[in-house]
């Protein structure tokens, strides 16, 4: 899961970063406004955490530019600002969840994962696809007779991509796109490594290879 | 008159009717008096000349050795007690007399001839006589002559004059004192402005007090002025500075909470949650309390439509059904911000409990009532009792989230409006009721 980290105050996302990346997001960082309406149109995010208060162009502009161009990922605005004045305004300009600041990590990652659920159309607190549930907390695949299985950091990402779009064509790149952050070699055939683990842990026919094409999750 | 010495500090006006009162009455008195000394001066030395005039031509026809005047006198001086009178005596010991004194004794001493003496004198029947005397010699016979007129009817006339100038003077006082008071009234009036203006400063109505008074207290307003103006500045940077420590707390504790990601078993994230809440609650006290003349207006519809879109949002996985109904005017008298605050915090509340429906209803007749039901577990009857009566135990509901409540409540008290709880009888949930006094429509 890409995420994009709109945050100026850099001692908090540096911080920040750390824990969401322990849950399994790829997070690229922006610390102004401009920025962040640049890397929001050009590449694909599964999630966008967005701070207000933000140097050159205020947080709700960069929204507004967003949606305004089509873009539709969740977006989260996490601010110190907590006027229902201002959350209003925030979600008018196509927030999907506002959370104030200070926050507990917990709170920001609960609210980050329903949002990803939401954006994919479950309503469900779990990932489930088939005989397959993933337990997002303790980065574990639950089989269906209940027995678990250990993922490693980026197996469970990109589980968690295939999962969330199941029977969807995925290509190399864009696996590659969401699994890791920006500054990753798109070029490498890492995702094949981890495909083949995947596919040792939950069954040969769990992943399906479309030569040329990339990978279809059927569970 | 005392009072006039010390003017009281209870009462201008009464020191200053006091004051100007008995100065008037002094004033017109003192006048009243110099007149009627002046007159009845006048009026002496014009009867003393005209008895000059009488004696001379008396002493024209007096002859001496017979004792006698041979010459016709005027008719009032036969006449008994006409008020006009004559004794002549002579040095052997003869007087002549006017008829006119009939039996009563005018008794006058010698007077060495070219000596005149002039002397009020109780005359017959109670009359007052001017008596003007003079000693002559006349072939050789030295004699004394005294003439007297009655002044009652001149003494009458000046009493008159007396009274007539006494009523004056009091009519004259009463009327200065009258337009004097009419006169204070008017300037206090302009005061009662500055009253009524401190009071509307008082409601934030306004944010100075007006300077077109009178001269005489326009120094006053200004000085107020000045104090309204250091006040401010020194409310606003008190506030700036608290919401300037509050907002830059939040950065540092953030951190401590993201080092601290466990919130079972560690003091310090459960602490760092604390300070959260305590520094949300106190900067939203002091946005409350802050200035809110300019604030914008209150659009029910409008306001309201954009809150339950929001709550939608962030309760997007509930898939909540939130109903509204709204009997508004387009705007309300109110400050958008504390209803934004009121309203979002009570359908927060509500989205937080509830299962699949929410109900707001606002009806603005007169005097605005706010109902927002939930479906959920509600309180029992007893709680929403207590909870009514006592609502600063409103925090006590449910940690970390009784916040919202309490700002609710806090924007009510700031509006004169009461707050009560129940339990929603279509909805079977919690029903927070909110009553806030008129609120005229914006014009």
């Amino acid at each position: 899961m890409r995420l994009l980290l709109v945050e100026d105050d850099s001692a908090l996302a540096e911080r920040l970063q750390p824990i969401l990346e322990t849950a399994g997001y790829a997070v690229d960082r922006a610390e102004n406004g401009e920025d962040a309406l640049y890397l929001g149109q050009s590449e694909d995010y599964d999630l966008i955490v967005l701070d207000l208060g933000l140097p050159k162009l205020s947080g709700v502009q960069v929204l507004e530019g967003w949606r305004g161009k089509g873009c539709t990922m969740p977006v989260l605005i996490l601010t110190a600002r907590d006027t229902w004045r201002e959350k209003v305004l925030g979600l008018k300009a196509g927030a999907d969840d506002y959370l104030t600041k200070p926050f507990h990590p917990e709170e920001l990652l609960a609210r980050l994962g329903a949002l990803l659920r939401r954006a994919h159309g479950r309503a469900a607190p779990q990932i489930a696809v088939n005989a397959f549930t993933l337990d997002e907390d303790l980065q574990q695949l639950v089989r269906a007779d209940g027995s678990r299985l250990e993922l490693t950091g980026t197996e469970f990402r990109l589980l968690r991509y295939f999962m969330l779009n199941p029977g969807k064509l995925l290509s190399k790149t864009r696996l590659t796109e969401h699994v890791y952050d920006q500054d990753f070699d798109r070029d490498s055939n890492l995702i094949e490594v981890y495909v083949r683990r995947l596919r040792d842990k939950l069954g040969r026919d769990a992943i399906e290879t479309r030569r040329g094409q990339g990978y279809v999750f059927r569970g | 008159m005392s009072s006039a010495a010390e003017p009281r500090p209870g009462s201008l006006e009464r020191s200053l009717q006091w004051t100007l009162g008995v100065l008037v009455l002094v004033v017109l008195m003192s006048l009243t008096g110099a007149a009627l000394w002046i007159g009845r001066q006048g009026a002496e030395q014009f009867v003393a000349s005209r008895l000059t005039h009488d004696a001379e031509a008396l002493i024209a026809g007096i002859a001496p050795d017979r004792g006698e005047i041979d010459r016709p006198l005027p008719p009032v001086y036969r006449q008994p007690f006409s008020g006009h009178y004559f004794v002549i005596r002579f040095d052997d010991g003869r007087s002549l007399r006017s008829r006119s004194l009939w039996d009563h004794p005018l008794e006058i001493g010698p007077l060495i001839p070219g000596k005149t003496a002039v002397e009020l004198r109780d005359g017959p029947h109670g009359q007052r006589l001017l008596l003007w005397s003079a000693g002559y010699e006349k072939q050789g016979l030295a004699f004394t002559v005294a003439i007297a007129e009655d002044l009652t009817p001149l003494l009458r006339a000046l009493r008159q004059l007396l009274w007539v100038g006494v009523g004056l003077s009091i009519f004259g006082a009463m009327t200065l004192l009258f337009v004097q008071r009419w006169l204070l009234r008017r300037g206090f009036r302009q005061i009662d402005e500055v009253r009524s203006d401190i009071r509307r400063l008082d409601a934030r109505e306004i944010d100075r007090l007006r300077e077109n008074v009178p001269e005489e207290v326009r120094p006053l307003v200004r000085e107020l002025n000045q104090f309204i103006d250091a006040w401010k500045a020194h409310l606003a940077r008190s506030r700036h500075a608290l919401g300037n420590l509050a907002h830059a707390l939040k950065s540092p504790l953030n951190l401590i909470l993201l080092h601290h990601p466990r919130v079972e078993d560690d003091p310090v994230a459960e602490q760092a949650l604390r300070m959260r809440e305590l520094i949300g609650r106190e900067l939203r006290r002091a946005r409350l309390a802050g200035d809110h003349s300019p604030g914008r207006r209150f659009s029910p519809r409008e306001d309201i439509g954009d809150l339950v879109a929001g709550i939608g949002t962030l309760y997007a996985e509930k898939d909540l059904q939130i109903s509204t109904d709204i009997q508004a005017p387009e705007r309300l008298g109110l400050d958008q911000e504390d209803m934004l605050e009121l309203i979002g915090n009570l359908l927060d509340n509500a989205a937080k409990w509830a299962r699949r429906r929410v109900r707001l209803s606002l009806h603005a007749t007169g005097s605005l009532r706010i109902l927002v039901e939930d479906d959920g577990p509600g309180v029992d009857p007893k709680a929403a009792k207590a909870l009514s009566e006592r609502g600063s135990r409103l925090d006590e509901r449910t940690p970390g989230h009784g916040l919202g409540l309490s700002i609710v409540e806090e924007i009510v008290r700031l509006h004169d409006g009461r707050l009560g709880f129940g339990s929603s009888e279509q909805l079977r949930g919690l029903a927070v009721t909110v009553d806030l006094p008129g609120s005229e429509t914006d014009p």
